[in-house]
C-alpha cells in the first residue's frame, strides 16, 4: 500500500505544476516563484526587539524575534507593533546576514504596524527595498508567498493561496499586548503557512510585489494565516513617517451588522447600520443620538452594514475625518430621520505603558479606555497597580493589584507621567513613608508604604 | 435504623407511576370536582428549598458541601416556610443515588445551612434566612426575604383527625427536572401508628417526598409527611445484595410516606410566624482600620478608630452626613477600638447587634475636627449575592435585581434602571458581543425591562406572541449592544 502511494506523490506534482504554467506564459510557476523571491528577499530582515515585560510586580528584559522588510530607500522596515512596539533597543539582520542597530519611528496598536529606521554604518550599503503592491486587486485563489523568519528560522519560505480577502477578526480581538486591534481592517487569510516569527513580513505575490503584512496564526488549526493588506498598511507606514503616531478621529460610536437583527430593525432591504452603542461622554453622545438608531448617512454619504465584515470600512471613513471637523450625519429612529451634526474628536491612546516602582514594589500602568472598560471604571483617572512583589513594600502595605492610584501624598496622580515625576521625586528624597490613595473598586483605601531604597 | 427520603428521582418514579395506577374512573363525580382545583390552591403554599449543606467531619478538614433541595410550605403572610428536619442531617449519597438519612448520632456531625433559596411555583426566586429548628415540632423555619410581597400560607388545623380507611389528598411538589409542579393524588389512610408518636398515619401507597401535605377531602389540611421508608443498599455491608430499610423508630415497611397530624405544627407554626423577626441593622459604609502609623502619618490627633472608604446612597450613614474620609472615633459614647483590619468585625457586630431602628450616636473626625452624628439604622438591603431573580426559561436567561453594591462597584446612580444578567442565553451565533453575567439588562425587544417586575411581565407578554426571536439590549460599562435570541418554544 504504502509504496503504491509513494510512487504516485511525484506524479502529481509534475501534473500540478504544467498546468498551473498558464497559456500565453512563458514562465513556470516555479521561475516565477523563484524570481519573486529574488526580488523580496534582499529586503527581508528579522527583528529582534528588546523589550521591558512586567511580572509580579518587576521589571524585566525580554527578547523576542519576528520578521520585517525594507521599503523605501531611507532604510525604513515595516514590522508588526506586537514584534516591535514598545522595544527598548532593536538588533535587526539584514539578508546578507550584518547585524544593524535601529530604532522605532513609530507605532499603532490599532493595525498592529511599526515602523523601524535602520541606523546604517559608515560603510554598510542598504539593500534594496521591496516593491509594494495593490492588496485592493488581489483575487482569492491567487498564489502567494510568505517570506520571514518562522521559529527565528531565517529566510523561510512558504507557499500558497489567498484563502479569503475580506475576512474580518472580531473587533474583540486583543493583541498579546493586551491593545484592541483590527477595526479599521479586513484580513487577507491565507494557506501559506505563517508560524510565530513569521509576524511582521511580507506576504508576496506572484509577480514579487508585497501585498501584505503577515501578523497571525490560527491556534489550533493549520494552513490558516493572517496578514494585513499592504494598501491600509501603506496609509499608516506614511503616516507614521511623517509625524510618529497615526492619529485618527472618534465620535464615541459603537456599529453591529444588520444580520442578525433583521427581524428586529425590520431592515432586511433598507440600508443602514445598526449604533450598538453611543458613549455618552463624545461627541455623539452629546448631540443625542441614541444606541438603536441605524445610521444612514455620513458627511453626505449613504452607509450600509449587512455583515461583520462592512464594518471596518465604516470605523475607517470616521477614523479618516480629519479631527475638528463638523460633520453631518443622518439617522432614523423608529419613523423619523434625524439630522446632526457633530465634531469628530481624535480618539484617545489605545495603547499605554508600564512602570516600575521599585523601592515601592509594584509596577504600574496607565489607563485607557480598554482598560476602564475592563475594570468598570468610570474614567481613567489615575493608575492601576499591575503587579505587586510578593513581601515587597507594596505588599506589606496590603496593595493589591487592580488598585486604581489616585493620589500621592494628597497630591493628585491623573496618569502615568503623574506617577513618574512624582516616584523620581520620591525615590531621590529616600523619603521613608509614603501615603499612596487609592481606589479598590468603589471604596477608597489608605495605604502607607515604608520603602525600602537599594543603596 | 432510620431514614426520610429526600425528592430524589427513583421515588419520583413510583410516585408517578402510582399515580397512573389510581383508578380515576370517578371523573364525573362529587371526588373529582372536589380535587379540582386543589393544586392551585396548594401551589402558592408549597415551594421548592435549595440550600447548601455543610458538614464538619473534623475540625481539621474544610467542611463538606453539597447543594440540596427539599420542599417547603408557607406558613405565614410574611414568608415563613417550614421544611423537615432531615435539612441538618448529613447527607449521604448511595452509589444508586438514592439519598438516605442517617441519625446525627451515626455520623457524628451536625449540618449547618448556608446560602438558602426558595422558589415559589409562579417561577419567582428568593433568597431565604435559615431561622433553626423546632425541636418540639423536629423541623427547621426559614424566611423568605421579600419585604415587599405578602404569601399565601397554609393553616394546620388543630382540631383535624383522621381514620383508617379515610380518602385523603396527598399534595406534593415534583421537583426539577420533572417540576417543579403540584401533583395531587388520591389515596386512602391506611393506618395509624402507635410510635414514635401516637396518630403517625401511613398515607399513602407510595414513597410520597418529605414535605408533602395530607389533605382531607374537603380541602384542610390533616397531615404533613414527615419520612417515608424506602429500601435502600446497605453500603456498609460487604454483601452488594444487602438491603437496608431505613426509617426511625418506626414499623418496617418498603416505599411508603408516613404522615404526621397537622396539630403537631400548630404551635410551632404559629410560634414562629408571631416572632418579631430580628433584622440586621446597616449603617453602610466601607471602612478601614485607622493604624497607630497611619494616624500619625496623616497628622491626627487619634491613635486608633474607622476610616470610611465609602459611604453608600440612601444609606443611614449618608443620611447622617458622613462622608469618605471620615474617621469614626466613638459609638455609642465608648472609643472604637480599632487599629488592626481584623478589629473591624467587632464594630460591625455592633452595629449588626443594635438592629433595624436603633439610633447609634457617632464621633468623628473630618480634616482633624471631631464632630458628632446621630444614625438611624435602616434594614440592610439586599447585597447582590442575596438579590431576588428570575428566569425566563424559554429565552435560557436568569436575571436579578438591582441591588445597592452592583450600583456603587458600577459607579451607577441609584435611578438606574434594568436587571442584571445572571445567567447568560447561548449564542448560537457568530456574535462576537456575548451577553455575559453582570451586563445590564435595559430592553427586550421594543419593551423597556426597568426591574424584575417589568421583565416578569416581559417575559409573560413573550410566552403569549411565542415570537421565533427576541432581542435584548445590554449594557456593559460605556458600551451596549443587541443580541438576539431564539426562544424554545418546545
Amino acid at each position: 500500500m504504502g509504496n503504491r502511494y509513494a510512487a504516485r506523490v511525484p506524479l502529481i506534482l509534475i501534473v500540478a505544476f504544467t498546468v498551473i504554467s498558464g497559456p500565453g506564459s512563458a514562465q513556470t510557476l516555479q521561475e516565477q516563484i523563484l524570481e519573486a523571491r529574488d526580488r523580496v528577499t534582499p529586503a527581508l530582515v528579522n527583528v529582534q526587539p528588546i523589550t521591558d515585560v512586567y511580572s509580579s510586580g518587576e521589571r524585566r528584559s525580554a527578547t523576542g524575534v519576528g520578521s520585517g522588510f525594507i521599503f523605501d530607500e531611507d532604510g525604513h522596515v515595516i514590522t508588526n507593533y506586537h514584534v516591535a512596539g514598545k522595544a527598548k533597543r532593536l538588533i535587526i539582520t539584514l539578508s546578507n546576514k550584518q547585524r544593524v542597530p535601529g530604532v522605532v519611528v513609530g507605532e499603532d496598536p490599532l493595525t498592529d504596524i511599526a515602523v523601524l529606521k535602520l541606523e546604517l554604518g559608515p560603510d554598510q550599503v542598504l539593500p534594496r527595498p521591496v516593491a509594494l503592491g495593490d492588496s485592493d486587486s488581489l483575487a482569492v485563489g491567487e498564489y502567494v508567498m510568505a517570506l520571514g523568519s518562522p521559529l527565528a528560522l531565517q529566510r523561510s519560505l512558504s507557499f500558497g493561496v489567498v484563502s479569503s480577502k475580506d475576512r474580518y477578526l472580531s473587533d474583540t480581538f486583543k493583541l498579546p499586548t493586551g491593545e484592541k486591534t483590527g477595526s479599521f481592517n479586513t484580513w487577507i487569510q491565507t494557506d501559506a503557512a505563517i508560524n510565530p516569527g513569521n509576524s511582521g513580513g511580507p506576504l508576496v505575490n506572484l509577480e514579487g510585489y508585497v501585498v501584505g503584512v503577515n501578523a497571525r496564526g490560527a491556534f489550533g488549526a493549520s494552513s490558516i494565516g493572517f496578514a494585513i493588506p499592504i494598501n491600509i498598511v501603506k496609509e499608516v507606514a506614511a503616516e507614521l513617517i511623517r509625524t510618529g503616531h497615526v492619529s485618527r478621529s472618534w465620535l464615541g460610536l459603537t456599529f453591529q451588522p444588520r444580520e442578525e437583527l433583521a427581524q428586529y430593525f425590520e431592515s432586511e432591504s433598507v440600508p443602514g447600520v445598526v449604533i450598538r452603542s453611543v458613549e455618552p461622554d463624545s461627541p455623539a453622545g452629546r448631540v443625542g443620538i441614541q444606541a438603536g438608531d441605524m445610521l444612514l448617512a455620513y458627511r453626505g454619504e449613504g452607509t450600509s452594514a449587512q455583515f461583520t465584515e462592512e464594518l471596518p470600512e465604516l470605523y475607517k471613513r470616521i477614523a479618516d475625518t480629519p479631527i475638528g471637523e463638523d460633520v453631518a450625519v443622518a439617522v432614523s429612529r423608529g419613523e423619523d430621520v434625524l439630522q446632526f451634526t457633530l465634531t469628530t474628536e481624535e480618539r484617545g491612546q489605545s495603547s499605554s505603558d508600564e512602570m516600575e516602582c521599585e523601592s515601592w514594589g509594584f509596577t504600574a500602568r496607565g489607563i485607557t479606555r480598554e482598560l476602564a472598560l475592563e475594570f468598570s471604571l468610570p474614567d481613567s483617572t489615575g493608575v492601576i497597580v499591575a503587579g505587586v512583589i510578593p513581601n515587597g513594600a507594596g505588599f506589606r502595605a496590603r496593595l493589591f493589584p487592580g488598585d486604581r492610584i489616585v493620589a500621592i501624598e494628597d497630591e493628585p496622580v491623573a496618569n502615568l507621567d503623574d506617577l513618574k515625576v512624582m516616584y523620581r521625586r520620591y525615590d531621590d528624597s529616600q523619603k521613608d513613608a509614603v501615603l499612596l490613595t487609592v481606589m479598590r473598586r468603589h471604596s477608597r483605601r489608605w495605604v502607607l508604604i515604608e520603602a525600602s531604597y537599594d543603596d | 435504623m432510620t431514614t426520610k427520603l429526600r425528592c430524589v428521582s427513583s421515588a419520583m418514579l413510583l410516585f408517578l407511576v402510582s399515580l397512573f395506577c389510581v383508578p380515576f374512573t370517578v371523573a364525573q363525580d362529587e371526588t373529582a370536582r372536589k380535587l379540582k382545583g386543589l393544586d392551585e390552591r396548594y401551589s402558592q403554599s408549597l415551594v421548592q428549598v435549595r440550600y447548601r449543606q455543610q458538614v464538619a467531619r473534623s475540625t481539621a478538614e474544610p467542611p463538606d458541601e453539597d447543594e440540596l433541595t427539599t420542599t417547603g410550605v408557607i406558613v405565614s403572610p410574611q414568608g415563613i416556610v417550614m421544611v423537615s428536619a432531615i435539612v441538618y442531617e448529613p447527607f449521604n449519597q448511595v452509589p444508586h443515588g438514592v439519598g438516605i438519612r442517617f441519625p446525627a448520632s451515626v455520623n457524628r456531625a451536625v449540618a449547618r445551612i448556608a446560602d438558602a433559596r426558595i422558589r415559589l411555583m409562579d417561577g419567582t426566586e428568593y433568597a431565604a434566612t435559615h431561622l433553626g429548628r423546632d425541636p418540639e415540632a423536629d423541623v427547621a423555619f426559614f424566611r423568605i426575604e421579600a419585604d415587599d410581597r405578602e404569601f399565601v400560607p397554609v393553616v394546620f388545623g388543630a382540631e383535624t383527625s383522621a381514620s383508617v380507611g379515610e380518602r385523603v389528598v396527598v399534595v406534593s411538589l415534583l421537583p426539577e427536572p420533572l417540576g417543579p409542579a403540584v401533583a395531587v393524588e388520591l389515596s386512602r389512610v391506611q393506618a395509624i401508628t402507635a410510635s414514635p408518636q401516637a396518630g403517625y398515619m401511613v398515607a399513602t401507597g407510595a414513597a410520597d417526598p418529605v414535605g408533602s401535605l395530607v389533605v382531607s377531602l374537603d380541602g384542610e389540611l390533616i397531615g404533613y409527611v414527615d419520612a417515608l421508608t424506602v429500601a435502600v443498599p446497605d453500603t456498609r455491608s460487604r454483601n452488594p445484595l444487602a438491603f437496608l430499610t431505613v426509617m426511625r423508630d418506626l414499623p418496617k415497611g418498603i416505599g411508603r410516606g408516613y404522615a404526621r397530624p397537622a396539630r403537631d405544627f400548630v404551635d410551632a407554626s404559629v410560634r414562629e410566624s408571631e416572632a418579631e423577626p430580628a433584622r440586621r441593622g446597616w449603617l453602610g459604609v466601607e471602612m478601614q482600620a485607622l493604624s497607630d502609623e497611619l494616624a500619625t502619618h496623616m497628622g491626627l490627633p487619634v491613635k486608633q478608630g474607622i476610616l470610611l472608604g465609602y459611604v453608600y446612597r440612601n444609606s443611614p450613614a449618608e443620611a447622617a452626613g458622613l462622608e469618605v474620609g471620615d474617621v469614626l472615633v466613638e459609638l455609642d459614647g465608648e472609643p472604637v477600638d480599632v487599629s488592626r483590619e481584623e478589629d473591624i468585625g467587632v464594630f460591625a457586630e455592633q452595629v449588626l447587634r443594635a438592629g433595624v431602628g436603633a439610633n447609634l450616636e457617632l464621633g468623628y473626625l473630618r480634616d482633624g475636627v471631631s464632630a458628632t452624628t446621630t444614625a438611624y439604622l435602616d434594614p440592610a438591603p439586599r447585597s447582590a449575592r442575596e438579590a431576588e431573580t428570575v428566569k425566563a426559561d424559554q429565552l435560557d436567561l436568569t436575571v436579578r435585581e438591582i441591588t445597592y453594591d452592583f450600583l456603587a462597584t458600577r459607579f451607577l446612580e441609584p435611578e438606574q434602571k434594568g436587571v442584571v444578567v445572571v445567567k447568560p442565553p447561548v449564542a448560537v451565533s457568530s456574535n462576537p458581543n456575548r451577553v455575559s453575567p453582570g451586563d445590564l439588562l435595559l430592553r427586550v425587544d421594543d419593551q423597556p425591562v426597568d426591574d424584575l417586575d417589568a421583565f416578569r411581565a416581559v417575559v409573560a407578554t413573550i410566552r403569549e406572541r411565542q415570537p421565533d426571536e427576541v432581542v435584548l439590549f445590554v449594557e456593559r460599562g460605556f458600551e451596549s449592544f443587541f443580541f438576539a435570541v431564539k426562544p424554545d418554544w418546545n
